[in-house]
């Protein structure tokens, strides 16, 4: 993570994002005071309901044009402005961490993720959010626990920067099944994924949303992954598996490819649209401002 | 369908060696992939894709395998056995005519260029190709008839050498189509030469091999000799030298005589420029000795392309010594005569001491004013001139006769004017019947009368003069030592114009008893071949051939003289290396063996494409 901290944040570009906000369609019950509107009603300027009169009600909060209105007395209820759990879930799978071998000075597409995570993370921060990082590639490998307040930001880049680096395969269900069950307190979640699943991302995601979990979907792909080039005979090696396949790989199969996954990423942003979830898809070749600055907010992520 | 070259199935043993190349071929490379998922779905999508796949390989490989096979098949030459039967024939014309002794500027004479392109067609031959050459020299001659070896032919070629005459090209073609008229099969006509044939109507197709390039030449174009009609001992000489260039050359050309450099000329002409040259008083040899032959030798100094026409030959004409017995009680003006001419050398006796036996013994017996009296023309021996008194007399006797026609073409009065000779008495002649095998003429008469008859028969001759020398002015003239002179000769047996000189390749006709010597001799220290061919003769080299009359010799000289074989400017035009290098008859327009190799390519082609297209893997 020595890259995040050495090329992204930098003063200025700190200081853009502090000026974002995360997008949460649903309001969360939170857990400490803070700047995002909740479903509890507390002591805020933003009204929020009557109710009838009790006995035992602070008299200040009646309100006296109602009763003069209905002969009735109710009282003013406001909302109250809690903070907002955010969840990032970070694929850390080996085919995160492939590389093409012609990319260059590429990043990783976890490298890519791990920067997005970073910026996001600051931005909740920022705003007074908790938020909390699990890496996953067949299993939750490890989890940042919950941070709150930019202080908290340090140990997030640490976090990263020891992210394991494990040669499992992508397995979304049980990650999220185990990531249900072990936060009890909903909220946003982020997925940064390239999705390459076989056991498919459906599933994972509509557990996700059934859990009441509001789903920001980022998928990180490699120019390579969306349009190779190499031709010819080859012994195709799975990073995750190290199954291989040979193959001679000519121009009409590199064209079949393409099709193939241009569909399996269409397919994807049709169930994230369909299902109301929040859907971006990056490649690690475009400018890591021009994703966070651009992308993510007209992914509705970020506003 | 059989095989010409059954040995290129051995190649088939090189098969497994492509198998191997081929799977050594296949190896893959490794690239890592960050998932299978995508490939793996377009494989299951299409498990008939996938056998396809497998079948591409498959195909690959039996590409390769079909192509070398056919690669062998084309090398085996196969061929239908209707082919096989009718078979291909081609008769191949080499030029060896003079001008293809020219040197062409790599070093090489024309005739060696054309002996390695007609070598490069035999070693072609195959077992069902048969070739003959034909060697086109004076004559076309077949060389070696139909074979298909090519032993004879090479051994034919290695043998051949090139002529120094010229001949006709198109007898050669038509002797080339005679001999392919009768052969089944494709035919064809090879002709290796220096320029391309004049179009001519050929029922097999000609293929004209090109050897030659376009060169200068001086050449020398004619040589003669011929004696003075005023001065029979001195001759004159002609001497027309040409340049058959595209630019002004200089010689000089050198005249020598029996090795004697007698004159050295130069020469500048222009391009195409002919020029004429005579010499004159030039000595005539009293007789051919070995020291003194008679040659006289031209030769252009300046190198060029052919160095045949360079030199030139000619021989001075000789006289021959002529024994005359003169029967006679005296004649002063005949004695004297007989004394004085050099060519002749007589005897004189008595009309009493005359025997028939003697005649044999002389070239020719003069009777002067005196006839044998048993003298019988039938059954006589020897040569015979009768002055006044002849067996042709009649009884009257003809007062003062004039002259009137005088044969100019006979020998006896050639370049002899007896115009205004006065004779007193003449013997009426009558001009006879042929009879016994003689024949008569009349060179000289006087109106209807004879004044002098010539009879002929065999190698027997006759005169018979009307008058009295004495009884005339006759000997007062310069026509009466030219008429003897003739007359004597004449009845020796010279010829009126004995052949000195011939061409290269025309047919020397030789008189009962002459023979010639078959090889020439161009140099005075060669040793002459002893003449042996009698009738005809026919001399393809240029010098000089010993003539054998006889007891005496003398030389005829031989040149090429060949306007048409000295101009090297006409070669040329289409190279060798332009036309087909194997121009042998083949069995088909379009042999099985190139279709099979072109399918070969043409496959190998579409495995190249689909390679590259990765269709095939």
């Amino acid at each position: 993570m020595s890259v995040v901290a050495a090329e992204l944040f930098d003063s200025a570009f700190l200081a853009k994002l502090e000026h974002l906000h995360l997008l949460a369609k649903k309001l969360f019950r939170g857990e400490h005071r803070a700047e995002r509107r909740s479903r509890q009603t507390g002591s805020s300027l933003e009204f929020a309901d009557y109710r009838e009169y009790t006995p035992g009600d602070e008299l200040r909060s009646i309100d006296w044009p109602a009763y003069g209105r209905l002969e009735r007395l109710f009282v003013k209820l406001y909302e109250q402005e809690q903070d907002l759990p955010v969840h990032f879930l970070l694929d850390a799978s080996a085919s995160m961490r492939w590389t093409p071998s012609s990319s260059g000075i590429r990043h990783s597409k976890f490298a890519s993720a791990s920067r997005l995570t970073a910026a996001l993370t600051y931005i909740a921060l920022a705003n007074l959010d908790r938020v909390n990082i699990h890496c996953f590639a067949s299993d939750i490998l490890s989890e940042l626990g919950i941070a709150r307040g930019k202080a908290q930001f340090h140990s997030v880049l640490d976090f990263l920067r020891k992210a394991p680096a494990p040669d499992g395969p992508t397995q979304l269900l049980p990650c999220v099944r185990a990531f249900t069950q072990r936060v009890k307190r909903r909220g946003l979640v982020f997925v940064l994924s390239d999705f390459f699943d076989p056991a498919g991302y459906e599933e994972p995601l509509a557990l996700l949303r059934h859990s009441q979990f509001e789903v920001h979907t980022i998928q990180i792909l490699d120019p390579a992954e969306l349009a190779p080039t190499h031709v010819g005979d080859l012994t195709l090696l799975e990073t995750e598996t190290d199954k291989s396949l040979d193959l001679t790989v000519s121009e009409n199969l590199i064209r079949r490819y393409c099709d193939e996954i241009a569909t399996f990423n269409s397919s994807l942003e049709n169930f994230c649209l369909q299902r109301a979830i929040a859907h971006a898809c990056v490649t690690t070749d475009v400018p890591f401002e021009d994703i966070v600055l651009r992308i993510l907010r007209d992914g509705m992520m970020l506003q | 369908m059989i095989f010409l070259h059954p040995w290129a199935a051995w190649f088939l043993a090189g098969a497994p060696l492509i198998v191997l190349l081929y799977f050594m071929r296949l190896k893959r490379r490794t690239l890592p992939v960050s998932t299978l998922m995508f490939w793996q779905r377009i494989v299951n999508q299409s498990g008939r894709r996938s056998f396809f796949q497998r079948l591409r390989h498959l195909l690959s490989l039996l590409l390769h395998l079909l192509i070398f096979a056919l690669l062998i098949a084309a090398l085996s030459r196969p061929l239908l056995e209707r082919s096989i039967q009718n078979g291909a024939s081609t008769v191949l014309i080499l030029d060896a005519r003079a001008r293809m002794n020219a040197i062409e500027p790599g070093g090489q004479t024309r005739f060696a260029k054309a002996l390695t392109a007609a070598r490069g067609h035999a070693h072609q031959l195959t077992g069902q190709q048969q070739l003959a050459l034909i060697i086109l020299g004076a004559r076309p001659a077949v060389a070696v008839p139909f074979t298909s070896d090519e032993k004879p032919l090479l051994d034919a070629l290695n043998s051949a050498r090139p002529s120094e005459v010229t001949g006709d090209l198109n007898a050669a073609l038509a002797l080339a189509d005679s001999l392919l008229a009768s052969r089944k099969g494709e035919n064809h006509i090879v002709l290796i030469s220096d320029r391309e044939p004049q179009p001519s109507a050929l029922r097999s197709p000609l293929s004209a091999l090109n050897i030659a390039t376009s060169l200068d030449n001086l050449a020398i174009t004619r040589f003669a000799t011929r004696p003075l009609p005023a001065s029979p001992e001195t001759s004159e000489l002609l001497l027309e030298i040409q340049n058959f260039g595209r630019a002004t050359a200089s010689t000089d050309v050198e005249l020598s005589y029996d090795g004697r450099l007698l004159e050295v000329k130069p020469f500048t002409l222009a391009p195409g420029e002919r020029r004429l040259e005579i010499f004159t008083s030039v000595p005539r040899p009293a007789r051919p000795a070995r020291s003194g032959r008679g040659w006289l030798k031209a030769r252009i100094t300046a190198p060029d392309a052919l160095a045949l026409d360079n030199v030139a030959y000619a021989t001075l004409p000789t006289s021959r010594t002529a024994r005359v017995l003169l029967v006679s009680r005296g004649n002063a003006f005949l004695e004297k005569f007989l004394t004085v001419d050099s060519s002749v050398k007589f005897q004189l006796i008595a009309p009493e001491a005359w025997q028939p036996s003697l005649a044999p013994k002389f070239e020719a017996v003069i009777f002067d004013n005196t006839l044998p009296p048993d003298f019988n023309l039938a059954s006589t021996q020897g040569n015979f001139l009768f002055l006044k008194s002849t067996p042709f007399s009649a009884a009257t006797p003809l007062e003062q006769p004039l002259v009137t026609d005088v044969d100019a073409t006979h020998p006896a009065t050639r370049n002899v004017s007896l115009q205004n000779v006065t004779i007193l008495h003449a013997a009426a002649l009558t001009l006879p019947q042929p009879h016994d095998g003689w024949t008569f003429s009349a060179p000289l008469r006087s109106f209807d009368h004879a004044l002098l008859i010539a009879g002929e028969r065999k190698q027997q001759r006759i005169a018979a003069l009307a008058f009295d020398v004495l009884e005339s002015d006759l000997p007062l003239r310069v026509a009466f030592p030219l008429l003897m002179n003739n007359t004597l000769h004449w009845l020796a047996g010279e010829q009126s114009a004995t052949q000195q000189s011939a061409q290269c390749g025309e047919t020397i006709t030789l008189s009962e008893g002459q023979r010639i010597a078959t090889t020439p001799v161009i140099s005075e220290s060669d040793t002459p071949q002893k003449p042996d061919t009698a009738r005809f003769f026919q001399p393809v080299h240029i010098g000089y051939y010993a003539l054998g009359d006889g007891d005496t010799t003398r030389w005829i000289a031989v040149n090429t003289f060949n306007a048409d074989e000295s101009d090297l400017r006409a070669s040329g035009g289409n190279t060798a290396a332009s036309q087909p290098a194997n121009a042998l008859a083949s069995f088909s327009n379009w042999p099985f063996w190139r279709g099979l190799a072109f399918t070969a390519f043409a496959l190998l082609v579409a495995e190249w494409w689909l390679f590259h297209r990765r269709r095939t893997e």
